[in-house]
C-alpha cells in the first residue's frame, strides 16, 4: 500500500526494503527503516506533532534533531513509557507506539487551546501575578496548573529494563561525529592514541548526512560511512553511536549517554537500555556542530513552518517532501544550497525570501540553476494557516530598522512549507559547561568559544566554522594538536576537498514586525510559549537581565534550554535596552545537554544497590531461623527469633527473661573492632580516652569513654590488652568508621611522633557474646585450652584459646549485667562457631536473642547507647565522672572544663519508671513538670530510651534529666505530643537489675 | 592446624557455578572465588627502615614498591598504601608465616585478616569491562598491567585489585559486603555473559 504520500523514490538513507509499522496516537503508519518518527510521520503526511506547552497551538517540527522544541511525544505504553522525547531523534522500529502531548481529549480537538482565545490576558508572569495569594493556596494552584500546562506523563509502575555505567579513559575524546569530529578522529587515531569519538545519531556523519555535498569525489555520507568503518576497526578507537554528550565537568570529565537499545522495541534479554558513560579524557575536541535559528515573525510557529536545515534533511535523508510548494525564507546564504535540494527532490519552490538587498552572486547562481525565484530585500512579515499547516505567506519589505511597528506588504504567497533560516548558532554548551568563556562574533551574529578552561578544543560549526570545507579543515588541525597535546606525534595530513557552498554572513534580523491587520504571535520560544511580546514586556517591567529575563518569561527553560530561541531572546532584550548582544551575555550552560532519563543516572544503583548491605558471617542462620533485620548502619541485625505463634513482642520479651534465668548468645559482629600496635599504643589510648590504659594488665579488658575535643562524649568501648604493645579496641556500631578516622588523624596528623599502627579488624572477625547464668557452664563444654573457672577468667579478663576448634579470642565482659563473655573467632568461622554453641547449649536451654532483647538488658542495666551519647551529654552526665584521670591529658580535657558543662542544673542520666506501673513511656518524649502549663512548658530533661521490661515487671527507660541524680523519687510528666501521650513518672537510678553487679561478677 | 573444612563462605548461599547471563557465545567474563587464603596485613613506620628488611627476610624476598606486586614461591605480596603491605598466600606457603613475621619484624604491626575479603579471580576478555562498570580507574590493559595493584572504589565498594594477567584480575572486597557485592557483579557481567567457575 501507497501509504507514504511524500516520500521520494530515490537516493537517502532510508532503506525501502524494509517497511516498519508503528502507531501513532492510535492511527498506524508505514515508515522504512532508517526513518525517525519524525520523518515518518512526515512521509505519510502527518502535519500535526503537539499542542503547545501554554497556549495549546498546532506545532508540527521545527527541526531534525537535538533543536526540535514542539514534536515532543510520550514514546511506548505501560512500565516502558517515557516523556517528553523529541519525535526528531527517535528512531523507527517495529511497533512503535507514541502518542502527542499537551492536548485534550485529542490533537485535532483540543480543550486548551481555548487558553488561546484568552491568552492576552495570559502574559509572562501570568502564574506568579496571578497565583500569589492567598500563599496557602499555591499548592492547590500549582496541581491544576500542571495538568493544564501538560507535557508528558511519567510511568506509575517500575521500569522493567536495566540501566548501566562505564567509566572509561582516553587522550583524545571528540565530541560530536559529524564531518569536524571525524577528521579529528582519523587523524588522532592515526597516532596511536586512545581515541573515543561519540555521536547522538545512529551513524557518524552530523549534518553530513543531511545535505548535499562531497567530500573529495565522494558523496558526503559514501565518505562518512567509509570513515566510521574505518574507525571501528582500529583497536585504539571506540566509536560510540547514539550517544549523547551530556555534560562536561572539571579535570576533563565527560559525561555520555548511550541509548544502547532504545531503537528496538525491548531489550534483548540482559542488556541494558542505556548506559551512561563516565570519560576521563587527558585533550577533548569539541564537534558539537550548530542549530539553525528560526526567525521571529507573526504565526512563525504553524506547523510546516521549518528550518530550511530541517526540510533539507529530510528531502536529502530521509527521502521524505515536508511539502510540496515550498517557500524560502533566510537572512543568509546557508538556505540557497537547501532551496536547490528541495527543488531536486521535485517540491515546487516558490520563491528565496531574502532579507538582504545584496548578496553574492554565487548565491543567485544557485538559484539561477536551480530555476528558484529570489526576492531580495523582501521578509515573512506573517505565515497563515491552520493546525494542519502553513498555507500562505504575507511578505514585505525588510524593515529599515528595529522600531518598525508596521510592515508594507508587498505580495502574498501561497505555499505548505514555509523553510527559514536566521543564521547558525554553534552549540557551545559543552564548551560552556567546561567554564569556556563566549565571544559574540558579529560578522557571523552568533556566540563563539572565545577563552578555554580545561584541555579541549572547539572545531567545526561549534566552532563558528559552518561551512564543510572549514569543518574538515578545523577538526584536522583539531585532532592533530589534541593527540600532540596527549604526547602523541602527529603527522600532517592532506586535506579532503570539499564541495563549495554559500558562506553564511547572516544580516541581523530579530524580530519582523506585524503586517497590517495580522497581530498574530511572535513566537521567540517555541517550547515555552514565550513571545517577542513577552521580552518587551519584561524589558518594561524591569526583568532585563539576561537571568531575570529567564525566569520571568521562562526563555530557554523546559527539555530545551532554548537551544532555537536564546539569541534571538537576547538580541531583542538588547534592542529593548539599547546595548549590543555581548554586553547583555547569556545565561549559564548546564548538564546535561538534554534530558537524560533517571533509570539511567540511577544505573544499577536500585533496589539493595542503592545501599549495600553488610551481612555478618552468621546473617543466614539468622534469616533461616525467621529472624526479622532492623538495619544498623549498613550492617542488618536480627531484631528477634520469634517461634511459630509468637510475635516480635513475645519473642524478644521471652529473649530477654530467658537470657537472665538460662543462656543465650547475640551476634555482636557489627561492633567495630581496631587493632592498636606499637612501642607508643598505651600512650596513644591514653590521650584518646578519658580513662587510663597504660597500666592496663596483659589479658585484661577495660570499658573507655572519649571525648571529643569540645568535651562531649564522643564514644565508648572496650579496651583489651593483647600484649605488651599490642591492644584491641571496640567501638560502637555506628561509630566504628568515625573512630577509626578520628584514630587515624591523630596517628598521622596529630602525633606523628608516636609509634603507633592501626589496622580496621571488624570485617575479620565473628563476635558472639554469650550471657546468663549458665554461660559458663556451656562454654566449658566448647573449649579445651581455656580454663573459664573465675579464678583463672574473672571479670574483665581476656583470654586466647580455642572454642568449638576454631581459634578464638575470649573476653569475659558483660553489655546485659548477666555473667557473660564475648566470643571473637575468624569470620570464616563465624557460623560454624555459633552453631556449635547452640549445640552445647542445648541442655542448658541456650536461645538465641536479638537486638531487641539485647536493648531491653542493657537498659536494665543501665547501659548508655547512642540515645545517651546523643553529642551532648558530658562524661559526668552519664555518670562517668569518676573515670576522668586527673593524672594524664587527653582529648577533650581542657573544653570538658568549659563553665556552661559544669553548671549544677545539666542533665543527668537518670532511670524512669511510670508511676503507675503499667504505662508503656513514650518513645522520644520530654519530661515535664506540667505539660498543660503556659507555654513555653519548661523541659526538664527527655527520656533517651525505653522499653518494657518482664524482668523488672513492667515499663522502665533512661533520661536525661536536669540535676537528676539529686532528683530521686521526684514524679514529673513523659510527655509526647507527637504520640499524644503524657505519663507520670518516678525518678530512680538507672541500674534496675543487679545494682551490686554480683551476676555479672558470679 | 584449622580445620579449613569449618570454614564459611560469605558467598555459600549465592555461589552457584555455571552459565548466566547472555548465553550465546563463549563467556566473556569467569568467575570463581578464591578461598581458603592466608592474608596478612602489615604495617610500619614511614621512618622504620629496619622493619622492611626484617618483614623482606621472614617473606623471602624485598617488599613492592608504590602499586606494584612482588611474588615468589607461592607468596604474592601487594603495596596497599606508604609502609602497609598485604601478603596473599596459601597451604604450606602460609604455615607460620604470620608469626614469622612478627617474630622478625617486632616494629612492624602484623595482623592475620584472613577472614576479612572475600577474593574474587575475574578472567577472560571482558574481565575489565566488567569492573569498568563501577571502576573509575583506568583499568585499560596498557595502564592497569599485569603485577599492578591498586585500592579503588567499584560501584559502592571498596576494593582491592591485583592485576594477574591482561585478562585476570583478582578483587577483594570486604567480607560483609560480599553478598551485596555478588549480587553487583553479576549483573554487571551478564550483558558480556559469565560463567561461575568451581571455587578454588
Amino acid at each position: 500500500m501507497s501509504t507514504q504520500p511524500y516520500r521520494t523514490q530515490k537516493g537517502g538513507l532510508v532503506d525501502r526494503t524494509q517497511p516498519i509499522n508503528f502507531t501513532f496516537d492510535g492511527n498506524t503508519y508505514q515508515g522504512f527503516q532508517g526513518d525517525t518518527l519524525a520523518s515518518a510521520l512526515m512521509a505519510n503526511g502527518v502535519r500535526l506533532f503537539g499542542r503547545s506547552f501554554k497556549y495549546h497551538r498546532p506545532r508540527g517540527i521545527l527541526g531534525v534533531g537535538f533543536e526540535e522544541p514542539n514534536a515532543m511525544v510520550q514514546l511506548r505504553t505501560g512500565n516502558r513509557t517515557e516523556p517528553n522525547i523529541q519525535a526528531t531523534r527517535i528512531e523507527l522500529f517495529e511497533g512503535l507506539v507514541a502518542e502527542s502531548q499537551n492536548r485534550w481529549p485529542s490533537l485535532n480537538f483540543d480543550v486548551g487551546a481555548l487558553t488561546g482565545i484568552f491568552s492576552k490576558l495570559l502574559p509572562a508572569g501570568f502564574y506568579y501575578k496571578t497565583f500569589m495569594w492567598p500563599a496557602s493556596m499555591w499548592m492547590t494552584y500549582e496541581h491544576i496548573i500542571r495538568n493544564i500546562a501538560g507535557m508528558g506523563k511519567s510511568p506509575t509502575t517500575n521500569d522493567p529494563d536495566r540501566y548501566a555505567h562505564r567509566y572509561a579513559h582516553c587522550d583524545v575524546l571528540v565530541a560530536g561525529g559529524g564531518p569536524a569530529g571525524i577528521s579529528a578522529a582519523l587523524v588522532a587515531a592515526e597516532t596511536g592514541a586512545r581515541v573515543v569519538i561519540m555521536d547522538d545519531g545512529p551513524k557518524l556523519g552530523g549534518a553530513l548526512l543531511g545535505c548535499n555535498l562531497k567530500v573529495g569525489d565522494q558523496e558526503g555520507t559514501t565518505w562518512a560511512q567509509a570513515a566510521e568503518q574505518k574507525l571501528r576497526g582500529m583497536d585504539n578507537v571506540t566509536v560510540l553511536t547514539r550517544t549523547q554528550t551530556a555534560g562536561y565537568y572539571d579535570h576533563n570529565m565527560i559525561i555520555a549517554n548511550e541509548r544502547v537499545a532504545d531503537h528496538v522495541n525491548e531489550p534483548a534479554p540482559f542488556i541494558p537500555r542505556q548506559r551512561i558513560w563516565h570519560f576521563r579524557a587527558t585533550e577533548v575536541v569539541l564537534a558539537a556542530g550548530a542549530m539553525e535559528r528560526p526567525l521571529v515573525f507573526a504565526g512563525n510557529d504553524l506547523p510546516n513552518v521549518m528550518l530550511a536545515s530541517a526540510a533539507g534533511t529530510l528531502a536529502n535523508r530521509y527521502n521524505v517532501q515536508a511539502g510540496r510548494r515550498a517557500v524560502v525564507f533566510t537572512n543568509n546564504g546557508s538556505a540557497y544550497t537547501v532551496a536547490a535540494d528541495l527543488k531536486a527532490a521535485d517540491i515546487d519552490v516558490s520563491a528565496i525570501i531574502d532579507a538582504r538587498t545584496d548578496i553574492p552572486s554565487t548565491e543567485l547562481d544557485i538559484a539561477k540553476a536551480a530555476g528558484i525565484d529570489v526576492l531580495l530585500g523582501q521578509v515573512v512579515l506573517a505565515a497563515v494557516g491552520g493546525k494542519h499547516g502553513v498555507k500562505r505567506v504575507v511578505v514585505g519589505d525588510t524593515p529599515s530598522g528595529p522600531d518598525v511597528t508596521e510592515g508594507q506588504i508587498t505580495r502574498t504567497i501561497e505555499c505548505d512549507l514555509l523553510c527559514v533560516s536566521g543564521g547558525w548558532t554553534p552549540s557551545v554548551h559543552l564548551f560552556s559547561q567546561s567554564r569556556g568563556k563566549l565571544r559574540f562574533d558579529d560578522e557571523k551574529c552568533c556566540f563563539v568559544p572565545n577563552k578555554g578552561f580545561q584541555r579541549e578544543r572547539s572545531a567545526g560549526a561549534c566552532n563558528g566554522s559552518f561551512m564543510l570545507r572549514e569543518c574538515l579543515a578545523d577538526g584536522r588541525n583539531a585532532g592533530s594538536n589534541a593527540a600532540e597535546a596527549a604526547g602523541f606525534k602527529s603527522s600532517s595530513k592532506e586535506l579532503a576537498i570539499a564541495s563549495e557552498e554559500p558562506d553564511v554572513h547572516p544580516m541581523p534580523l530579530w524580530a519582523l514586525p506585524w503586517p497590517e491587520g495580522n497581530h498574530d504571535k511572535r513566537f521567540v520560544d517555541l517550547q515555552n510559549d514565550v513571545t517577542a511580546e513577552d521580552v518587551a514586556l519584561a524589558h518594561r517591567e524591569g526583568f532585563r537581565s539576561v537571568e531575570h529575563l529567564k525566569r520571568y518569561t521562562t526563555l530557554g527553560m523546559g527539555t530545551d534550554q532554548g537551544r532555537t530561541s536564546n539569541v534571538n531572546g537576547l538580541a531583542l532584550m538588547a534592542g529593548h535596552k539599547g546595548e549590543d548582544i555581548p554586553s547583555v551575555g547569556t545565561t549559564t550552560f548546564r548538564q546535561p545537554f538534554s534530558p537524560i532519563t533517571m533509570g539511567a543516572v540511577a544505573g544499577p544503583s536500585i533496589n539493595e544497590q542503592m545501599s549495600p548491605i553488610r551481612r555478618t558471617a552468621m546473617h543466614d542462620w539468622h534469616e533461616a531461623a525467621g529472624a526479622p533485620f532492623v538495619p544498623a548502619g549498613a550492617w542488618l541485625r536480627p531484631q528477634a527469633y520469634p517461634k511459630p505463634g509468637e510475635n516480635l513482642r513475645d519473642a524478644y520479651l521471652r529473649e530477654a527473661v530467658h537470657v537472665r534465668k538460662h543462656v543465650g548468645i547475640v551476634d555482636v559482629s557489627t561492633l567495630g573492632k581496631i587493632d592498636v600496635q606499637g612501642k607508643d599504643a598505651a600512650e596513644f589510648l591514653n590521650r584518646l580516652y578519658v580513662n587510663g590504659f597504660a597500666k592496663l594488665d596483659i589479658g585484661k579488658c577495660r570499658y573507655g569513654v572519649m571525648l571529643r575535643e569540645d568535651g562531649i562524649v564522643y564514644d565508648d568501648g572496650t579496651v583489651t590488652r593483647l600484649a605488651e604493645n599490642r591492644y584491641m579496641v571496640t567501638t560502637t556500631t555506628g561509630h566504628a568508621g568515625p573512630v577509626m578516622v578520628h584514630m587515624e588523624r591523630h596517628a598521622q596528623v596529630v602525633w606523628p611522633e608516636l609509634d603507633v599502627k592501626l589496622v580496621s579488624v571488624t570485617e575479620d572477625w565473628s563476635a558472639i557474646a554469650i550471657a546468663g547464668p549458665k554461660s559458663r557452664a556451656v562454654l566449658a563444654k566448647v573449649t579445651d585450652d581455656i580454663d573459664v573457672s573465675d579464678a583463672t577468667c574473672p571479670f574483665m579478663a581476656f583470654r586466647e584459646g580455642h572454642i568449638c576448634g576454631v581459634p578464638a579470642r575470649l573476653f569475659r565482659i558483660s553489655f546485659s549485667g548477666e555473667l557473660a563473655y564475648e566470643i571473637n573467632v575468624p569470620a570464616n568461622f563465624g557460623a560454624t562457631v555459633w552453631e556449635g554453641l547452640m549445640k552445647a547449649g542445648a541442655d542448658d536451654h541456650i536461645v538465641p536473642y536479638g537486638t531487641e532483647a539485647m536493648g531491653i538488658l542493657r537498659i536494665e542495666k543501665g547501659h548508655v547507647v547512642g540515645g545517651e551519647l546523643n553529642g551532648r551529654a558530658t562524661a559526668d552526665d552519664l555518670g562517668f565522672g569518676r573515670m576522668l584521670s586527673a593524672k594524664k591529658r587527653f582529648i577533650g580535657d581542657v573544653l570538658k572544663d568549659r563553665p556552661a558543662l559544669l553548671e549544677a542544673n545539666r542533665k543527668q542520666l537518670v532511670g524512669i519508671k511510670p508511676v503507675d506501673g503499667t504505662s508503656q513511656i513514650p518513645r522520644g518524649a520530654q519530661i515535664v513538670v506540667n505539660p498543660t502549663g503556659a507555654r513555653p512548658v519548661p523541659i526538664e530533661g527527655e527520656v533517651t530510651s525505653r522499653c518494657e521490661s518482664p524482668n523488672v515487671g513492667m515499663p522502665i527507660g533512661l533520661a536525661l534529666i536536669k540535676d537528676g541524680r539529686n532528683r530521686m523519687g521526684e514524679k514529673l510528666i513523659a510527655s509526647s505530643p507527637v504520640a499524644g501521650i503524657d505519663v507520670k513518672i518516678k525518678i530512680c537510678d538507672p541500674v534496675f537489675v543487679d545494682p551490686k553487679g554480683e551476676r555479672l561478677r558470679g | 592446624m584449622v580445620d579449613l573444612t569449618q570454614s564459611r563462605s560469605a558467598l555459600e548461599r549465592v555461589y552457584t557455578p555455571g552459565r548466566f547471563g547472555v548465553s550465546s557465545g563463549q563467556p566473556g567474563v569467569m568467575i570463581s572465588e578464591r578461598r581458603h587464603l592466608t592474608l596478612i596485613h602489615i604495617e610500619h613506620r614511614d621512618d622504620d627502615a629496619e622493619s622492611p628488611l626484617m618483614i623482606a627476610t621472614a617473606v623471602g624476598f624485598p617488599l613492592p614498591r608504590a602499586g606494584q606486586i612482588a611474588e615468589k614461591d607461592g607468596r604474592r605480596v601487594l603495596w596497599l598504601g606508604p609502609s602497609r603491605s598485604l601478603i596473599i598466600t596459601s597451604g604450606s606457603s602460609a604455615d607460620g608465616l604470620s608469626d614469622a613475621i612478627a617474630s622478625s619484624a617486632t616494629n612492624a604491626a602484623v595482623n592475620d585478616i584472613s577472614s576479612s575479603r572475600i577474593v574474587l579471580r575475574l578472567s577472560g576478555p571482558n574481565a575489565r569491562d566488567v569492573l569498568a562498570s563501577g571502576c573509575p580507574l583506568d583499568l585499560h590493559e596498557s595502564v592497569f598491567k599485569a603485577g599492578m595493584t591498586a585500592t579503588t572504589n567499584v560501584d559502592h565498594y571498596t576494593a582491592l585489585l591485583d592485576c594477574i594477567d591482561t585478562n585476570t584480575i583478582d578483587v577483594y572486597v570486604a567480607r560483609g559486603y560480599g553478598v551485596s557485592f555478588w549480587q553487583w557483579l553479576i549483573e554487571a557481567a551478564e550483558e558480556f555473559g559469565g560463567k561461575v567457575l568451581a571455587s578454588s
